[in-house]
């Protein structure tokens, strides 16, 4: 073998491996930085080091600037979040190899590169949650086991040669440390050289043979292990985000932004809708509206144009497990026309705010959302799993529920209170007396707040839609109707997310769009219906949401992006409102009044309002990326597969729902011999007991296949055939080695059957054996008959035969005398 | 050297009751099988079910199974999914490694082919022949060791010896690969080689099995033929006295043939060659060269003064006995080389060896055998060499003693009543002291 071919190939390949795993991380961080950094210096050693060998470092010199890296980076890590952190050790890592590449290559230098392209690959894990890494992390692995396997040729190469053996004892190794021997020097009373042929030859690796099978074989145990794998808690690592998002979710509208806004890209959630009654994919018509935070607090003036939250002394938190209307009654004249719809909601990003997007739900269904509460008065979801540190909690979450809220495809536009729901709730006849009384004093002052004073620009405004609309002006649902669809269909008012006006600082922000700029975005359109409405004298408030509009039809999602965040209005009308009003009827099923959503914003460029769904190109490639997430990244102690269901039973508390699903089934009859075996947790030593024979019996079977496979099946025939031969040659051998106890061996230049004579002759002479006694004849002659092919199988009562004839024969020479001599004279 | 093909064996071991269900019964084939051919050994060797190759993490392993745990526990503790699909592929590439390199040994085996005999300062080539019995599954840099040393006759071990490893890159499912490598031993001795292990850390080496097998082969290695000066035959001219100048004919030859010439008045009609009598129609006889037979009878006195402590000394001294030996061994090669002659040698050494009347190449490779291995003593008692070679000196009453101390030290052993003293009476004694150069006369020695 060549030791310096393997030597130049390796170094190749641990150069391409390293830029290859510069290039996951890079994948990560979204930066080219790395692997430009690892490429160029892997180049530079090519030419300089391992070709030209201009350049090859003392160690002493890379050692110092392998720490000089390493300061550095640590130096960075120090400055950075805990998430870029992961960058800083990336950076160490690479810092710290780089200068190895420069040094004259030998298998030290190999296993400390290796070493540190590892941990690069478990940073660059860290790092990344992109469909492109699990594509890349393939071929590079398939790299990396390339690199490995030329560098366990070289290893051999290189233990290839002629060496003294050491036999020296620990304490002279230690003299020869010291300088106090002489070293061990290969002794040169004897020279060797090898010979090279074809079968030392560099003939290449196995890749055709092994390399396919290994790697999916591979895969296999990768997966098989990533289901069987514990995890110890709900959710998974899930790394930050890098864009900060400038359209996209808040807890608050400014209407102050100057200056163009761009639009965040990134996947937000993944929202998948179901009937629940036929169990099909819930088809849409119109995009939804997910409901964010409720804005009621508006603190208008010059200086602050800002909606609130409003005041939270009045929150009333209920846990989402407690179903807030059993699915019983999903079917009771509340829910009668309306669809029951289970969404489900994946984070694929990490949200900075605890808020949950929802739509207004009848019944939690599954999903560990046992932290999840949501506000009673206004449906907004909060997390309460913050970690006392004050950080958040960096794991995204997943939830589902059901929902009352579409109608043949579409979403309606009334939002019950949550008394419309609850049973326990006031009293309905006294709601209806006496509207409004379910806000408090405090919140109906917050949902009616509105001053004169700021906005007559949007007073003038108001009464100059009422009066140019055909509509009954006493009719305030009509009202605000129609001011919603001034808003949104004039073409004096228009969309745009490039706000580069110049802002009259002595205006509210909002009477500032409705008198001077006309252009906005959502917010400001929202803004000034929501005060209209409010001048009118009727509870209003924000709601910051999001509209998806792009539909997956590969996957059956709608994709959810920051880009798709828009807000809209909720206005509050008593059942006397909707029943004096002629253009929308009041819902059957609604009691009291309800919460009506009105979107003012017109359509435009980055608009989400009144835009159809959407199927957009590209979603193969999402539907892998959210397989991707959902089946690699985001996978949890909830979403262990039932497949494996058989190993969670024996690992405790760990796969304790593992254990209840197999008792149930067992319960039930479904899977009576598990049941047998799977220990019961009233502390059934028995069924541990019968858990352990089984297993041993079956390692016994499985040791003991081939006693099995003796059995007349049709496809061992070939093995049973094999298993005759090595008998037939076994008797022979036998009788051979009986022979040798006696001193014959046969010569090289003599046949067996010539031996068989001599042999014969020499029992004759000396032991007067011959005849049946003596039968090596016919031992030899069915010897050779298998040996050279003259009979393929030999007749099995044959074999027989022979045995018994070998076995005398052995008795017969066992009882005699060896010779003193017994080389054939 | 040993060519026959010997076909793989395999003897199912039968396990008592109990221990072979333990066991299991579809263990494959025996361990090993050796098969002595001819007093030579050949061995084959085939490794068999998987319990018999063992294996150990190498250096890389070691640190592959360190990280291999940090990413297991940090992919748990930290649920990240990454690190537990990282956490399994690394997982499998262990267990591969592991079943890969122990498959490998496996359904292996090996021949070893060794000359029986070689000659000091002369290459001999060892073979090794790998055959994979396998049915699917190749073996990849299977790395061969072969361990080589020096031994004496009791086969205790005068070196730490060598070990010569070479890899194997590639042996198909069955197929043989062939590995070889050429031996040069400066000095005679015997050679022992084995163990043989053999070893691989394919395809990753992480791991490294290995399976030894233990059965050896010795290859004696004789001493070295140097160069009979001409003046060598005086050695063995007997100054004949009275009735001892009768010569006895050697009456079935003439002597080696020599050449053709004319016919000659006097020639005898049996040395005419008719078939070029008839050819050029004149008569032409065969001429021979007159055949001298020699009866040489040697004793090789291979005494060590205990004077000689020191390493220098004892370098020279075995130089000289190994001259001694050397000219031994080149006299009896060329004597039986030529035919006709005839030589008996007695060895006196730790103890005394000789043999007689040595007329065949065969009985050469027995002397040279003992010449290979022989070493000086102090013990070396000249005088019963004598006493072995008293019935060939019956017949051949000249003695060529061959030794490392002079003649007159020789005569300060014998006192009066020795049978030695009877025996040479009788004989002539050429004393050759090797320490003192009496062999430049005579003989050349081969250097390298």
């Amino acid at each position: 073998m060549n030791t310096e071919r393997v030597l130049k190939k390796l170094s190749i390949a641990v150069g391409v491996f390293a830029m290859a795993v510069a290039g996951l991380v890079g994948i990560g961080q979204q930066s080219l930085d790395l692997p430009l950094l690892v490429g160029s210096c892997v180049i530079a050693s090519w030419i300089y080091t391992d070709w030209l060998k201009w350049i090859q470092l003392p160690r002493w010199l890379v050692y110092i600037m392998m720490i000089m890296g390493s300061l550095w980076a640590i130096m960075d890590y120090f400055s950075k979040s805990s998430f870029q952190q992961l960058f800083a050790v990336a950076n160490l890592l690479i810092y710290a190899q780089l200068p190895l590449l420069f040094q004259k290559k030998s298998r030290r230098i190999f296993e400390q590169m290796g070493i540190f392209l590892l941990l690069e690959l478990v940073v660059a894990a860290l790092v990344n949650e992109d469909f492109v890494y699990g594509l890349a992390l393939i071929p590079v692995l398939a790299l990396g086991a390339w690199v490995m396997m030329l560098f366990a040729q070289y290893i051999s190469a290189e233990r290839a040669g002629i060496r003294a053996i050491d036999t020296h004892s620990i304490w002279k190794k230690i003299a020869i440390w010291l300088g106090l021997r002489p070293g061990i020097e290969l002794d040169r009373k004897i020279s060797m050289q090898l010979m090279e042929d074809g079968a030392t030859m560099n003939t290449g690796l196995p890749w055709v043979q092994l390399g396919l099978p290994t790697t999916l074989a591979i895969a296999g145990i990768a997966i098989v292990y990533f289901g069987v794998a514990p995890r110890l808690s709900l959710g998974s690592y899930s790394t930050e985000g890098f864009a900060s998002p400038v359209v996209g979710l808040n807890d608050r509208v400014r209407l102050d932004q100057v200056g163009p806004i761009s639009q965040n890209l990134r996947p937000l959630l993944k929202v998948e809708l179901q009937n629940s009654r036929t169990n099909e994919d819930y088809e849409l018509i119109d995009p939804p509206y997910l409901r964010g935070r409720t804005l009621t607090e508006y603190a208008m003036g010059d200086r602050s144009s800002e909606w609130l939250p409003g005041d939270y002394s009045r929150i009333r938190y209920t846990d989402l497990s407690k179903d807030l209307l059993k699915l019983d009654a999903t079917s009771s004249a509340f829910a009668s026309d309306l669809d029951l719809v289970e969404a489900r909601i994946t984070e694929l990003q990490m949200l900075e705010t605890p808020i949950v997007l929802a739509p207004f739900f009848a019944s939690q269904s599954f999903g560990d959302s046992s932290k999840l509460q949501f506000d009673r008065d206004d449906w907004h979801l909060i997390d309460t799993m913050e970690d006392p540190y004050g950080t958040p909690d960096i794991q995204r979450r997943k939830y589902s529920f059901y929902t009352l809220a579409f109608q043949r495809g579409k979403q309606t536009r009334f939002v019950p209170e949550s008394e419309e729901l609850a049973e326990e709730s006031v009293p309905r006849a006294r709601r209806a007396a006496a509207p409004y009384q379910q806000f408090g004093a405090n919140q109906l002052s917050q949902l009616l707040e509105f001053r004169k004073e700021y906005f007559p620009g949007l007073i003038a405004l108001r009464d100059r839609i009422i009066a140019n609309s055909k509509i009954d002006a006493s009719d305030p649902l009509d009202r605000a109707l129609e001011l919603e669809n001034y808003f949104a269909t004039n073409p004096e008012f228009s969309y745009t997310l490039n706000l580069t006006m110049t802002r009259d600082r002595s205006l509210d922000a909002t009477e500032d769009f409705v008198v001077n700029q006309k252009r906005g975005h959502c917010q400001y359109f929202a803004s000034a219906l929501a005060l209209m409405l409010r001048s009118e004298g009727i509870p209003t408030r924000l709601v910051n949401g999001l509209r998806p509009i792009e539909y997956n039809e590969l996957g059956n999602y709608l994709l959810v992006r920051q880009s798709h965040a828009h807000t809209w209005v909720e206005a509050y009308f008593t059942k006397e409102q909707f029943t004096n009003s002629r253009s929308m009827p009041f819902p059957s099923n609604y009691k009291a009044g309800a919460w009506v959503r009105f979107d003012p914003t017109p359509a435009g460029v980055g608009s989400n309002s009144r835009r159809p769904l959407s199927k957009p190109p590209g979603a193969t490639w999402d539907f892998a990326q959210q397989l991707w997430k959902d089946y690699v990244i985001q996978v949890d102690r909830s979403d262990r597969s039932s497949m494996l269901e058989g190993f969670g039973a024996l690992t405790g508390e760990g796969y304790q729902d593992y254990f209840e699903r197999f008792q149930t089934m067992s319960n039930s009859g479904r899977l009576p011999v598990i049941g047998w075996l799977i220990p019961r947790g009233d502390g059934g030593w028995v069924q541990w007991l019968r858990l352990i024979a089984v297993v041993v019996i079956a390692w016994l079977l499985w040791r003991n296949r081939g006693m099995l496979f003796r059995l007349p099946l049709p496809g061992i025939s070939r093995r049973r055939k094999r298993q005759q031969r090595q008998v037939t040659f076994d008797f022979y051998k036998r009788c051979i080695r009986a022979l040798e106890k006696l001193g014959w061996q046969r010569p090289d230049d003599m046949t067996h059957r010539e031996f068989a004579n001599y042999a014969t002759a020499q029992a004759k002479e000396r032991y007067q054996l011959q005849g049946a006694d003596f039968p090596l004849g016919e031992l030899t002659q069915a010897y050779c008959d298998l040996r050279y092919g003259q009979s393929e199988v030999v007749d099995p009562k044959k074999v027989e035969q022979l045995e018994d004839v070998s076995k005398r024969l052995e008795a017969t020479l066992q009882q005699q005398r060896p010779l003193q001599n017994g080389k054939p004279e | 050297m040993p060519t026959n093909e010997v076909a793989p064996l395999e003897t199912p071991t039968e396990r008592p009751g109990w221990k072979r269900w333990l066991r299991g019964s579809s263990s494959k084939a025996p361990h090993e099988t050796v098969v002595k051919i001819d007093g030579r050994h050949r061995q084959t060797h085939r490794s068999g079910p998987l319990h018999s190759v063992r294996f150990a993490f190498t250096r890389e392993g070691f640190h592959f199974v360190f990280l291999v745990a940090f990413v297991l526990v940090g992919a748990i503790i930290r649920n990240v999914n990454l690190l537990v699909v990282l956490a399994g592929i690394l997982i499998g590439m262990l267990f591969f490694q592991w079943r890969l390199c122990m498959r490998t040994l496996s359904q292996l085996s090996l021949v070893r082919k060794v000359p029986s005999h070689s000659q000091a300062r002369r290459p001999f080539r060892v073979t090794l022949q790998l055959r994979n019995h396998k049915k699917w599954l190749g073996a990849w840099s299977v790395m061969v060791q072969d361990r080589l040393m020096e031994i004496d006759r009791s086969n205790k071990p005068l070196t730490d010896g060598y070990r010569i490893s070479t890899v194997v890159d590639r042996a198909p499912p069955r197929s043989t690969s062939v590995v070889e490598y050429e031996c040069t031993c400066e000095r005679r001795g015997l050679v022992e080689f084995g163990p043989i292990q053999l070893s691989t850390i394919f395809p990753w080496g992480l791991l490294r099995s290995h399976y030894r097998v233990n059965e050896s082969d010795q290859c004696v290695v004789h001493p070295t033929l140097g160069h009979l000066k001409p003046g060598w035959r005086e050695l063995f001219e007997v100054r004949r006295y009275g009735s001892q100048q009768t010569r006895a004919q050697s009456g079935s030859s003439e002597g080696e043939f020599f050449g053709l010439r004319n016919y000659r008045v006097g020639d005898s009609p049996r040395w005419i060659h008719w078939r070029t009598t008839a050819r050029r129609n004149e008569p032409v006889v065969r001429q021979f060269e007159r055949q001298e037979n020699i009866h040489a009878c040697i004793l090789l006195d291979l005494y060590r003064s205990p004077d000689i402590t020191n390493q220098e000394a004892m370098s020279a001294h075995e130089d000289l006995v190994d001259e001694a030996v050397e000219f031994v061994s080149t006299l009896a090669n060329t004597l039986v080389g030529r035919g006709g002659g005839t030589i008996s040698v007695a060895i006196a050494a730790d103890t005394v060896s000789y043999v007689e009347k040595i007329q065949s190449r065969n009985h050469v490779v027995v002397l040279l055998d003992e010449l290979a291995i022989v070493q000086s003593s102090k013990l070396a008692d000249w005088r019963q060499g004598v006493q072995s070679l008293s019935n060939t000196l019956r017949a051949h009453p000249l003695m060529v003693v061959i030794s490392t101390r002079p003649e007159e030290w020789s005569q300060r052993t014998i006192q009066s009543g020795d049978p030695t003293e009877w025996v040479l009476q009788r004989v002539q004694v050429r004393w050759i002291d090797v320490s003192q150069g009496g062999l430049e006369r005579y003989f050349t020695r081969t250097m390298k």
